[in-house]
């Protein structure tokens, strides 16, 4: 929809020496990408699939019980359905030497693939098996550069934990 | 026994690295880049495109101002490239049209960012050069505004500066650049005849610097103690104050072997006033010079110990002048008197909170923001509030690790209908740049990184066709 600017054209002051209608705005952030000057913006309109660019997002470390050894064996997703996209799930915990534990396989992290073609925009649900154990786990998520476009309601992480006393 | 346990996240904040990894509420982050909470959801950061095609030389400057006809233009500044191209505007159909300067050469400087303000439907702009540009949207060229001064704390010809703006129908420089001239030539040059006196007619030179004049002699008193000459050729850079020479003595009786001229030197040297303010006359913004109109003028900071550093307005008759170390109120005095306005040094000490990165200053109606040796910081009306929090450490790390100008911006809407209000400080730092958003609604922190890129000129929402 066109921009209404709140007053109209004024008369008898000369004529533009160009202009237009605004239409569109982008919030420009001009550069030089990769050697050649740009007028680039982030467009949330082209969706949030950067192809260039990946990311990491990693949760706080947990305290899950003093002086217990959790297991976690399934991880849980609530996400907004905006297109296939796949995130890696990394795990990490330590051993009472300090030795630190990950869900990776040979050096790679399981990964979740979600969405759907049609990225309908819907809340949808998914699970993830894969194991971590020590103290003080961590999760966090990374996204490779053009892996798909992700948006995260809620993210948990499940096991059982002993509860009797020492 | 054991029970099921679920550790869940979710209402997702930004970065939090103010505390240990597990000391941390669970909606923070303690390490995370490319990702941004967005209405409480966690989201990949949007795609970074070209979106317009780009002028020749780097952007320096982005502006968007209605015409006096009323007409909208979105225009870059690329002081870099050729004179003929360094103002282009956008055209209906998303391509770039250059608008030529009237001079021969260019007026502004080819790496400091652009500082800009529109006055009366006219787009006016510096960066560092005795000079101010101005088109109004109208005109084929973009031009130089006459900015003279002639005498006005020592300088003679055009002032322009790194800061603009305006305030109480004043145009506003700050650290400004002026021409300053190099006075009289002491003590008063002797030009020697050579012992056998003057008479009218005879003829000579006058040597000021590195260039002769030449004269010829009018009239002879009739004792020889007065003479007048006329220069027949003018030396350069050079003007003789005094056209009457006294004799100072001679070996004819009442005819001199020579005589004594003062001369002024008309060459300038191009000198920093980084305390400096000045202001146009109340409401004509090409009258700069206190003796055509004593509503303009310019006042030094002389009484406190830093250079300034940039501009913010709140309102039309508050400007805060930010210093290294400090910053000063001026507000608006007596309208179109010779001190149209005062100032307020709120902190003038050698240290203290100040702008330290001149192109991170950036304001959204009442809101503004600064970057600070030890913080950031938001201003409003009259209150100056560090809003670092969580993420201040990793910001100054950046900050320290950048590898050019630091630039912010305030963003309302990223495109159409994706309002997301914040600041965004863009670092430059090795192989990217990263740009620290802050969520004026959620008040935390998120880092981007785009690879490869390195930015030149603020953010700043433009509109297109």
């Amino acid at each position: 929809m066109a921009y209404s600017p709140s007053y109209q054209k004024q008369k008898g002051r000369g004529v533009a020496n160009g202009g237009f209608t605004p239409t569109h705005a982008y919030n420009f952030i001009p550069g030089i990408l990769n050697g050649a000057v740009v007028m680039n913006a982030f467009d949330p309109g082209q969706g949030f699939n950067d192809v260039n660019d990946g990311g990491f997002h990693y949760f706080r470390i947990e305290e899950v019980k003093t002086m217990r050894y959790p297991t976690f064996r399934r991880v849980g997703i609530i996400y907004r359905d905006l297109g296939i996209a796949t995130i890696q799930v990394a795990l990490s915990a330590v051993d009472d030497n300090g030795q630190v534990n990950t869900n990776a396989v040979a050096g790679v992290y399981p990964s979740f693939t979600i969405g759907t073609k049609l990225a309908t925009g819907r809340l949808c649900q998914k699970f993830l098996d894969t194991v971590i154990t020590g103290m003080l786990p961590q999760m966090g998520i990374i996204r490779a550069a053009n892996a798909g476009p992700v948006s995260i309601s809620k993210m948990w992480l499940t096991t059982e934990v002993e509860d009797t006393s020492f | 026994m054991s029970k099921n346990l679920e550790i869940s996240y979710s209402d997702f904040k930004g970065l939090n690295v103010a505390a240990p990894e597990n000391k941390i509420p669970p909606e923070y982050s303690p390490y995370t880049q490319n990702f941004f909470p967005r209405n409480n959801e966690l989201r990949s950061r949007p795609v970074f495109r070209t979106v317009l095609p780009s002028p020749n030389a780097q952007v320096l400057g982005t502006a968007g101002f209605f015409d006096p006809t009323g007409q909208l233009h979105s225009v870059t500044l690329s002081p870099g490239g050729a004179v003929t191209q360094q103002l282009a505007q956008f055209t209906p159909t998303n391509t770039l049209v250059y608008i030529p300067f009237s001079g021969a050469s260019s007026i502004l400087d080819s790496a400091t960012p652009i500082s800009w303000r529109v006055f009366a439907g006219v787009l006016y702009f510096c960066n560092g050069t005795n000079a101010i540009g101005y088109w109004d949207g109208i005109n084929s060229q973009w031009q130089q505004l006459n900015t003279n001064v002639t005498g006005a704390f020592g300088a003679v010809g055009s002032v322009g500066g790194f800061y603009l703006a305006e305030s109480n129908n004043s145009l506003i420089l700050a650290n400004t650049l002026e021409l300053v001239s190099q006075g009289a030539i002491s003590p008063p040059f002797v030009v020697a005849s050579g012992g056998t006196g003057y008479a009218i007619g005879d003829t000579g030179t006058i040597n000021g610097g590195s260039t002769l004049a030449a004269y010829v002699i009018d009239t002879v008193d009739g004792s020889g103690a007065v003479l007048t000459f006329s220069l027949t050729s003018a030396g350069l850079g050079y003007s003789i104050a005094s056209g009457i020479a006294t004799t100072t003595g001679g070996s004819q009786p009442g005819v001199g072997t020579d005589f004594t001229v003062n001369i002024t030197n008309l060459a300038t040297t191009l000198t920093s006033f980084p305390y400096r303010v000045r202001w146009s006359a109340n409401g004509i913004p090409n009258i700069w010079d206190p003796a055509t109109n004593i509503s303009a003028g310019s006042n030094d900071f002389l009484d406190v110990p830093d250079s300034i550093t940039g501009l913010l307005t709140m309102g039309s008759s508050v400007v805060y002048i930010f210093r290294t170390n400090g910053i000063t109120e001026q507000v608006v005095n007596a309208t179109g008197s010779a001190l149209p306005f005062q100032w307020n040094h709120l902190w003038g000490e050698q240290r203290g909170i100040g702008n330290v990165y001149p192109g991170t200053i950036d304001s959204y109606g009442s809101v503004g923001f600064f970057v600070d040796f030890e913080n950031i910081y938001q201003v409003s009306v009259y209150s100056f509030e560090p809003i670092g929090g969580f993420a201040r450490d990793s910001i100054m790390a950046d900050i320290a690790a950048a590898t050019g100008f630091i630039l912010g911006g305030m963003t309302d809407q990223w495109v159409n209908g994706y309002v997301y209000l914040c600041y965004m400080l863009c670092i430059p730092v090795a192989n990217g740049t990263k740009f620290w958003i802050y969520s004026l609604e959620d008040k935390t922190w998120v880092p981007f990184f785009v690879s490869g890129f390195s930015i030149t000129c603020k953010p700043f929402r433009l509109w297109t066709a």
